[in-house]
């Protein structure tokens, strides 16, 4: 293998390790809400169902009732609905603390594994505090060897401070390679992750725990009622626990949650070794470079690979002759982030509670739509307009349609396979024939969405360090983004649900979407972003082109073709959809004329052609509005608010498409 | 915090002790220090240097350990091969020149050298041997290719004919 050459690290981009570790809470949090749900079914779920059914009245619990039945149900049930929330968040607050205290215990377990310490000697020590000066550390961790036993140098904080504990065999490397050991070590400090690592071997006895909560509680309350049957068949009273289906698909969710945490916890620890390693070569990359071509490389299995906790030593060369390799976009981190969450939204949503008084029921779906959507934009919203600026750098294509496509379908199959499922697929909120034709391309347009705003971003950033402040207003655009998704795909499913059908459905929901004061702001930031960084933009006569004559073949149709009489309610609703077609026309020429690349200049220009729309309607019926000023507010936010969802299909179909310039 | 402990008297063979001293002062000299407590593990139970390796889970991933175990282990070995004739593993696929030289030197003295009319091929075959027992204890292939020949080195220092 040629010996590659290690480049200086890229300052300003964010690392990919800190978004997993909230990958990592967010799946403890998952399962203490899981099992703090699991906890008050087994103790108080009786009671909670004799109260729901005296609300009920005796109606069908999955009918959808009209709104007073509704909200006089909703009062009803508030109470124990609470209560029920009440232990769900408790759960994971339980867990979550779990996790916080096994981090910072089992530290000081590895450092009693690793005894005899011994301190390191002046001249180690005096390596360490170059290490630590060169990669901008305030304070030198002290140094130590462990007993004879260890075989790698780790780093752990204790209640004394910093500690580099050190294999003995150290000593017999070259002066050049025991400093860029400890400069891997002083990079760990820097990155701020010492305890927060720990976090990726706590979550086991954190989250074993949670899972056995529920079958614990349910079996051990049969063994109290019936303590006899214990000692007279035991192995009849196993055998009636484990043989029936809650149990086997409890398993077998419980395995595959199990899967998925050994997956994100193993990428949390390989992509922290590479970071590293890469601000360890910084500072002198022939020591780094030498020990690793010393490490055997073995192949692995894909399987072993994916488990890995160390990234083996030919990736990691590799990675140090080419850094931006760790921050491109790769299926398996997208599919990896998508499951987790995917997984955690249905428990989420389960865990609200039904509770007018604070509107969290008409909310709840909202609210994890907001929980889901700041996940998706911090875990893979940010990775992608790194990943965006990387591109740039290097030229090579950023994989968005492999990526998104691969959030999509893992995110069906973390709906498919959550926690809190039944046995039955296919029944549930969220793994439903509807929903899961709904929510997954939403997830993965989104994704598309916001992956080509990004690579129009990166074609003017590329090679400027970024700010901090800059990084946190991406983390909000993507919020707006997914949470933008999740809410249409949601909204759309309760009005399919509620229609009785699609179409009628899918008719209401552009009404319901045209109201949206948060969809019609993010189409405005997205407008005044395009706007930005829209590169090559066209003359004034196309532009005219290209917003007037859609808008007004829209008018055109609107009110010569629909002439029918009809209420107020859908005459508005005909506007509604005159305002989306003008807007869809105008982003499906530009799609058609220059590919994917056509997203983000249609979102210059279709604002303008619904403004249009919109601003005729409303002149024309001036004379006849009570309210003008209110009017014009309404179709204001329904003229950006309708390109929403056009935006989300229109970013799916540019995922079909090749980039033409 | 560390605190130097008493060893306990080391009831290891002389030979392994002699040769495993050797080898760290020429190899590793840095794992001068361990050897007495080495030592006296191996006297007292050599099954105890193969105990499982620390792999630091939130660890760098480089092997660094120390090689002196491995070596004690592998000397240990093959000097209770030779004083009970009972061989296995790679001991067992050694010719009966090779296997006479380390009954020789390691055993009671009663085992017949027959060393045929080749001796370098024996110390290869011994070589061949050490470099085997080495990276079945764990050492890496390097550090093991190197070692076994300071190993043999100090055999042949030991071979006087009878």
């Amino acid at each position: 293998m040629a010996a590659p050459t290690a480049a200086p690290p890229r300052p300003g981009l964010p690392s990919p390790a800190v978004a997993r570790y909230g990958a990592i809470l967010l799946l403890l949090a998952a399962a203490g809400l899981f099992a703090g749900q699991g906890v008050y079914n087994a103790t108080r779920g009786p009671r909670w169902l004799a109260v729901v059914q005296s609300c009920a009245a005796g109606r069908p619990l999955d009918v959808v009732p009209d709104v007073a039945t509704g909200a006089a149900y909703l009062r009803c049930v508030s109470a124990v609905e609470q209560e029920r929330a009440g232990f769900t968040f408790a759960g994971a607050l339980a867990v979550l603390l779990l996790g916080a205290v096994l981090m910072l215990v089992l530290p000081h377990g590895l450092l009693w594994r690793a005894r005899p310490l011994r301190p390191a000697g002046a001249e180690i020590a005096g390596r360490v505090a170059e290490a630590a000066l060169r990669l901008g550390l305030r304070r030198p961790p002290a140094a130590l060897f462990g007993g004879w036993r260890l075989q790698e140098p780790f780093t752990v904080r204790t209640l004394r401070g910093i500690r580099v504990i050190l294999p003995r065999g150290l000593r017999r490397l070259p002066p050049e390679q025991i400093d860029a050991i400890l400069r891997h070590e002083a990079a760990h400090v820097r990155a701020g992750d010492v305890t927060l690592v720990w976090l990726t071997r706590g979550m086991w006895w954190a989250l074993i725990p949670a899972l056995l909560t529920p079958p614990f509680l349910i079996n051990g309350r049969i063994v109290l009622a019936h303590p006899a049957v214990l000692a007279e068949a035991p192995l009849e009273l196993l055998k009636a626990m484990v043989s029936g289906p809650y149990y086997w698909n409890y398993s077998v969710r419980s395995l595959l949650l199990l899967a998925v945490a050994t997956t994100v916890a193993a990428a949390v620890l390989r992509s922290r070794e590479h970071e590293a390693d890469l601000a360890a070569a910084a500072g002198g990359r022939t020591g780094l470079l030498e020990l690793l071509r010393d490490e055997p490389s073995p192949r692995r299995t894909w399987w072993r690979r994916l488990r890995a906790i160390h990234p083996s030593a030919r990736r990691r060369l590799a990675a140090l002759g080419d850094p931006d390799r760790t921050m491109e976009l790769r299926p398996l981190d997208a599919a990896a982030a998508a499951v987790l969450i995917a997984m955690m939204t249905p428990v989420l949503h389960l865990a609200l509670p039904a509770n007018p008084a604070n509107g969290l029921l008409a909310r709840s779906t909202h609210l994890t739509g907001v929980v889901s959507g700041i996940l998706f934009a911090l875990v893979w919203g940010t990775a992608q307009w790194r990943a965006a600026l990387v591109a740039e750098r290097t030229g090579r294509p950023m994989r968005l349609r492999a990526t998104s496509t691969a959030l999509a379908a893992a995110t069906a199959a973390g709906l498919l396979t959550h926690i809190s499922g039944g046995p039955t697929l296919g029944l549930g909120a969220f793994d439903n024939p509807t929903m899961l034709a709904l929510l997954p391309p939403s997830v993965g347009a989104a994704a598309a969405a916001s992956g080509l705003l990004a690579r129009a971003w990166a074609r003017g950033a590329a090679g400027a360090p970024v700010a901090g402040a800059t990084w946190a207003g991406i983390a909000v655009l993507n919020t707006l983004m997914f949470s933008g998704a999740l809410w249409i795909s949601c909204d759309t499913f309760a009005l399919v649900q509620s229609a009785g059908g699609w179409v009628a459905g899918v008719r209401g929901s552009l009404g319901y979407y045209a109201t949206h004061q948060i969809g019609a702001g993010t189409v405005v930031a997205l407008w005044v972003l395009a706007l930005r960084w829209a590169r090559d933009r066209s003359g004034p006569s196309r532009v005219a082109f290209l917003v007037i004559v859609p808008a007004a073949a829209a008018l055109a149709a609107r009110w010569l073709v629909f002439t029918d009489p009809t209420d107020q309610l859908n005459a508005l609703h005909r506007d509604f959809w005159a305002m989306t077609a003008a807007g869809g026309a105008v982003v499906a020429v530009l799609l058609a004329r220059r590919g994917a690349a056509g997203l983000v200049p249609a979102m210059t220009l279709a604002p303008a052609a619904t403004l249009l729309v919109a601003a005729t309607i409303w002149l024309r019926y001036l004379p006849a509005w009570n309210y003008p000023g209110a009017a014009a507010g309404h179709y204001l936010t329904a003229a950006f608010a309708v390109l929403a969802p056009v935006y989300l299909l229109a970013a799916l179909v540019a995922l079909l498409l090749p980039a033409r310039r | 915090m560390f605190r130097p402990r008493r060893a306990t008297p080391a009831r290891t063979d002389p030979l392994v002790a002699a040769i495993a001293t050797e080898v760290v002062t020429a190899a590793y000299p840095d794992e001068l220090d361990l050897l007495p407590e080495l030592l006296a593990t191996a006297g007292r139970d050599p099954r105890r240097l193969r105990a499982r390796r620390l792999r630091a889970p939130v660890g760098m991933g480089v092997d660094l350990a120390v090689a002196t175990p491995v070596l004690l282990s592998a000397l240990s070995f093959v000097a209770a091969a030779a004083a009970t004739s009972l061989v296995d593993g790679a001991m067992s696929r050694l010719s009966s020149a090779a296997y006479g030289k380390v009954a020789k030197l390691f055993g009671s003295g009663e085992a017949a050298d027959t060393a045929g009319p080749d001796p370098e091929a024996v110390w290869q075959e011994l070589t061949a041997l050490w470099v085997t027992l080495l990276i079945e204890r764990g050492m890496r292939a390097d550090l093991a290719a190197a070692t076994a020949v300071q190993i043999v080195a100090a055999m042949r220092r030991r071979d006087r004919p009878a």
